[in-house]
């Protein structure tokens, strides 16, 4: 009797401590976490947040900046060995010279000549550019050389959007400036997208494939098919052809090299040429890619009014200055693609637009007065397109 | 914030004295603690996972389409590195007298 009392009395003591020991276990964690949140009330208070925000926003740019470096030095490796292929030795020094290269924009308190101004200091880039290529490969033919300045031209960006990026880290982290960093963070997402394309973008010009911008280039080796061009200004040309019973003179950049030409510079000329000739010109028809906007299908059509054409202003001026001089209605179509798909190869459903863009000139022509002509300017780059 | 939300719920299951205090049992405190947490820990995961998902590039080939000058002939094949759109490349195979040249050179996407 006395034992299983003992016993009962052992079962009862056993029970409680562990009852005990269970409350003490949650006691402790209630008092950990309490603790917790005191803490971090108090980090909150004293901004310790930001501070760990712009660290978490800080990493994150310097993980992407890595990326950026790397397309950068990949582009670059690429180039040197293409050059070193064609028998460049010094190389580097070449890339060196034309990635660090800058224009200083003119001066825009004083507006009156500023387009002449800017004008002049495009010319005076291009040509120092194409000197050095030339003077660097002489024995290269124009679309080798064209080719290889172009790929010297995305390194440059390439390389541009490192620094500058590294630049902003650097400078928002010295000065603590978290306004910076996070704006920054913003938009990575976008420099990056900007970044990759352009490093796509030097395999298909290594390859001279057209791109999404060669559409106005093509529409027009279209309009012209096997007629023979003339040279009308620098790295441009004209051809004559018939459309809708009326006489059009198509201008585009001379290809299949990678350039825009001077498709400004070109329109003046024709358009004074044929004044002096006495022939009359019933309308100017711009051709161009135009950018679309999200949601936007690539490859629709649109049509407007005014010169499409992407340039700072220097082409596009003398476009409308000749337009309004002699009173010529000046028309824009356009296909609508993404920045991509512009610096990008050209996709199928671009090409496929070219022949709607042919209806749409044919009917614009009706609305000429037969006896008149047109002018039809195919606005782009014409790298593999002839 | 949900995070949060959840952290102090679970410090409130298992650690304020009130009405609640004879259901929760210390057992049943500790089983609400563990389901809050595996909900937090699976939360955070799906977050994570969502922040870094990537979409699988679509793959393209390049073709250049071909066509004969005085006949219907017509043909595609792969880009080759010295073609461009006007490039004449020899005789018809169809017609024998036409020439043959690139009308177009484009991007397709490939399954």
């Amino acid at each position: 009797m006395l034992v299983s009392q003992d016993w009962d009395l052992n079962l009862e003591v056993g029970s409680g401590s562990v009852l005990a020991e269970a409350s003490s276990v949650t006691e402790w964690i209630n008092a950990i976490s309490q603790l917790t949140f005191v803490i971090i009330f108090l980090l909150l208070f004293l901004g310790f947040n930001q501070k760990l925000q712009v660290f978490i926003w800080s990493r994150n740019i310097r993980a992407r900046l890595a990326i950026l470096e790397s397309l950068a030095r990949e582009s670059r490796d690429k180039i040197v060995k293409v050059l070193g292929e064609k028998g460049l030795k010094d190389s580097d020094r070449l890339v060196e010279k034309v990635v660090e290269y800058f224009v200083i924009q003119p001066v825009e308190i004083e507006p009156i000549d500023i387009i002449k101004r800017l004008e002049h200091v495009f010319r005076t880039r291009e040509s120092r550019l194409e000197g050095l290529v030339e003077q660097a490969l002489p024995s290269a033919d124009r679309r080798e050389r064209s080719l290889i300045l172009t790929s010297l031209e995305i390194l440059l960006a390439l390389n541009y959007i490192f620094k500058y990026v590294r630049h902003l880290l650097l400078t928002g982290r010295k000065t603590n400036n978290w306004l910076l960093i996070m704006q920054l963070e913003m938009l990575m997402p976008q420099i990056m997208r900007f970044a990759q394309t352009y490093r796509k973008a030097l395999d298909v010009f290594m390859d001279g494939k057209p791109i999404g911008d060669g559409l106005g280039p093509l529409v027009a080796f279209n309009l012209a098919k096997f007629k023979e061009p003339r040279e009308i200004a620098k790295d441009t040309v004209y051809y004559t052809v018939e459309i809708e019973n009326r006489k059009a003179y198509v201008i585009k950049a001379r290809g299949p090299e990678s350039n825009v030409g001077h498709p400004g510079v070109a329109v003046e000329k024709l358009v004074r040429m044929l004044n002096e000739r006495n022939e009359e010109i019933g309308m100017i028809i711009t051709v161009d890619a135009a950018l679309k906007l999200e949601g936007e299908e690539t490859g629709s059509i649109a049509e407007g009014a005014g010169a499409a054409i992407g340039d700072p202003g220097p082409e596009k001026i003398r476009i409308e200055r000749v337009a309004s001089e002699f009173k010529i209605p000046l028309h824009a179509i356009v296909v609508k693609m993404s920045m991509e798909e512009a610096i990008l190869e050209m996709k199928k459903e671009i090409a496929e637009a070219v022949p709607k863009v042919i209806d749409r000139i044919k009917e614009l022509a009706k609305l000429t007065q037969s006896g008149k002509s047109l002018v039809i300017v195919g606005i782009g780059n014409t790298v593999g397109i002839s | 914030m949900i995070t949060m939300l959840l952290q102090l719920a679970t410090s409130f299951v298992i650690g304020v004295d009130g009405p609640l205090t004879g259901i929760l049992t210390p057992e049943f405190r500790g089983v609400l603690t563990l389901l809050f947490m595996a909900a937090t820990l699976t939360l955070m995961y799906y977050l994570v996972l969502k922040s870094t998902e990537q979409r699988r590039p679509k793959r393209t080939a390049t073709l250049t389409t071909i066509e004969c000058a005085s006949c219907d002939f017509k043909d595609k094949r792969e880009f080759m590195k010295s073609d461009y759109v006007g490039k004449t490349i020899g005789n018809c195979p169809k017609c024998g007298a036409g020439t043959l040249y690139i009308t177009l050179i484009y991007a397709e996407e490939i399954e």
